[in-house]
């Protein structure tokens, strides 16, 4: 076997199309609740003081913030978008439609001085479904198109998807893990000082501003050696990462040691990465459905 | 493998995986251009580029937890105070949507800009128009805040000095605290230029500081008036000085 079909063998195993289609109605279910929920929000958001705008990503493309009833009327629009391309309707359409209309709508929510971090795998992650033919099972597509929501054919294509939702996940930890150790202190933030700090500063911050610092943030705050050993063990999940490409085990190893390091940023900071801290993130590591063997 | 893009053909049956075609090659290739693009943001740590300023959505330099805060922070925020003087911290909301951290990022820039009056001012608003709203019931989390936000009758926006180890051993009191604006409650926001600091509090950090982990002991402040000048502080360049000293 030559290194170029080992390759293709293990990066695009040829699987049905319920390994994406699963993803996909996880993907999309969970983003249509987390969004819907924070509707609110975003609305209030749009009406926010102009001089607040500082555009990113794609959103640099407008001067001046949207005028609200259009942004609001382009985050609903999301939604339903959304919603025919987790029920798989028209996906060749809807599915590249609700990338975009993803993507437009949670940069322009990152567009007001502050950037955060808690949405972007889930952004990439329904930018490679909607994408790639994600819907080709558990779809209204494969219904009327198969007379069946689960297809028996394989197709490389299919054992693709899981492996690019897993390479934009590695993306995110791998240069998180750059981040700590191009910084001052290099790979000497492995001690935990500097996380010790960020966990300090983060509490102080939540009371200053009217909420709460959680208490096991508090109470660890004396405890050096537990900061020596999560900062161990987070930069080596982060920088492990790739590492999760190579092989079925490394990779759950590494979805379980990412979901714990979010769980432990969650009870300790309150910080809610709830896409990675509710495993659909790491779905994409259990891929659903048989492969053909090499 | 496949005879269209949308109706692969099926292969019952088939015992092993199919070899590599061109497709295939032409699919990592794919691959490896979007691993790329999704691994760019981390030229910016080997440019000498601010990864701050750098970072984007959805394709970020991830900065969170890399700067080093060492044993201290400065804060800007809102201060509220009651009539008698207790400090109460008003809601972040009052200053707008999108988060905690939203909001302090806004209001960090805004005193940056010099538009600490205008974050008064909307604060001061904001209380004042809660005020008139008839008042929750009950004991949850809103309606608890809600009852204590009503005694704040002034708000200031400050840039408050902490040491984490004073204000995790339970003094929340800022060490130093620059006061840009004031406004009360229903009033009008005024510039303000003034420093307040806690006597109590060494501006060297406490004795759990980095002048006690640097192992030449610690000096705490003498009471003023008793040779509490300047020169007499160790500071940490001055430990760092002895350091290379004694091993020279």
């Amino acid at each position: 076997m030559t290194v170029i079909q080992a390759l293709v063998d293990h990066l695009r195993p040829a699987a049905r199309p319920v390994r994406p289609a699963v993803l996909r109605l996880a993907t999309g279910t969970f983003s249509a609740l987390h969004n819907i929920r924070r509707r609110p929000m975003f609305r209030s958001l749009h009406r926010q003081d102009e001089t607040q705008f500082t555009p990113v990503g794609v959103v640099r493309v407008l001067k001046r913030p949207l005028p609200p009833r259009v942004a609001d009327a382009l985050f609903d629009a999301a939604q339903v978008v959304n919603l025919a391309a987790t029920l798989g309707i028209g996906h060749r359409v809807t599915g590249p439609l609700n990338a975009a209309l993803q993507l437009w709508t949670i940069t322009y929510r990152n567009s007001w001085t502050m950037l955060l971090h808690n949405d972007n795998m889930m952004t990439m992650h329904q930018l490679v479904l909607g994408a790639t033919r994600s819907a080709d099972a558990l779809s209204v597509d494969a219904l009327v198109r198969d007379r069946t929501v689960l297809p028996q054919r394989f197709d490389r294509a299919y054992g693709a998807i899981p492996t690019a939702l897993n390479i934009a996940t590695c993306a995110v930890y791998f240069i998180s893990g750059v981040a700590k150790v191009r910084g001052p202190l290099g790979f000497a933030w492995a001690k935990g000082d500097v996380l010790r700090g960020q966990i300090a500063v983060d509490g102080v911050r939540k009371d200053l501003f009217g909420s709460a610092r959680t208490e096991a943030g508090s109470a660890l705050y004396r405890q050096k050696g537990l900061f020596t050993l999560l900062a161990a063990l987070s930069l080596a999940v982060e920088l492990g990462a790739p590492l999760s490409l190579l092989d079925h085990r490394l990779g759950r190893l590494f979805a379980l040691g990412a979901w714990g390091m979010h769980v432990g940023i969650r009870i300790v900071m309150g910080i809610r990465f709830t896409y990675n801290v509710s495993g659909v993130a790491y779905l994409p590591y259990v891929p659903a459905g048989p492969q053909l063997p090499r | 493998m496949r005879d269209g893009p949308t109706h692969p053909v099926a292969l019952p049956g088939a015992l092993t995986t199919p070899a590599a075609t061109s497709r295939d090659l032409w699919a990592l290739a794919a691959g490896a251009a979007f691993t790329a693009v999704l691994l760019s943001p981390v030229r910016h740590y080997f440019n000498g580029r601010d990864k701050t300023e750098q970072d984007s959505f959805p394709l970020s330099t991830y900065p969170m937890f890399s700067a080093n805060r060492k044993d201290r922070t400065r804060v800007p925020h809102v201060a509220g105070f009651t009539a008698d003087g207790e400090r109460v911290v008003p809601h972040y909301g009052h200053f707008g949507a999108g988060g905690l951290n939203q909001v302090r990022k806004q209001v960090a820039r805004m005193v940056r800009q010099g538009r600490a009056t205008e974050v008064a001012q909307r604060y001061a608003d904001a209380l004042a128009a809660q005020r008139r709203r008839p008042a929750p019931r009950g004991e949850g989390p809103g309606a608890v805040r809600r009852r204590r936000e009503e005694a704040i009758v002034r708000v200031e926006v400050v840039r408050s000095r902490y040491f984490f180890d004073t204000y995790y051993a339970g003094n929340t009191t800022p060490q130093e605290e620059t006061v840009h604006a004031r406004a009360d409650v229903g009033g009008t926001a005024v510039a303000v230029s003034a420093t307040r600091t806690d006597p109590a509090q060494d501006p060297q950090g406490p004795p759990t500081g980095p002048m006690a982990r640097s192992g030449l002991g610690y000096t705490p402040p003498a009471a003023v008036g008793t040779g509490n000048t300047p020169a007499d502080y160790r500071t940490e360049a001055t430990v760092r000085g002895a350091q290379e000293e004694s091993a020279r």
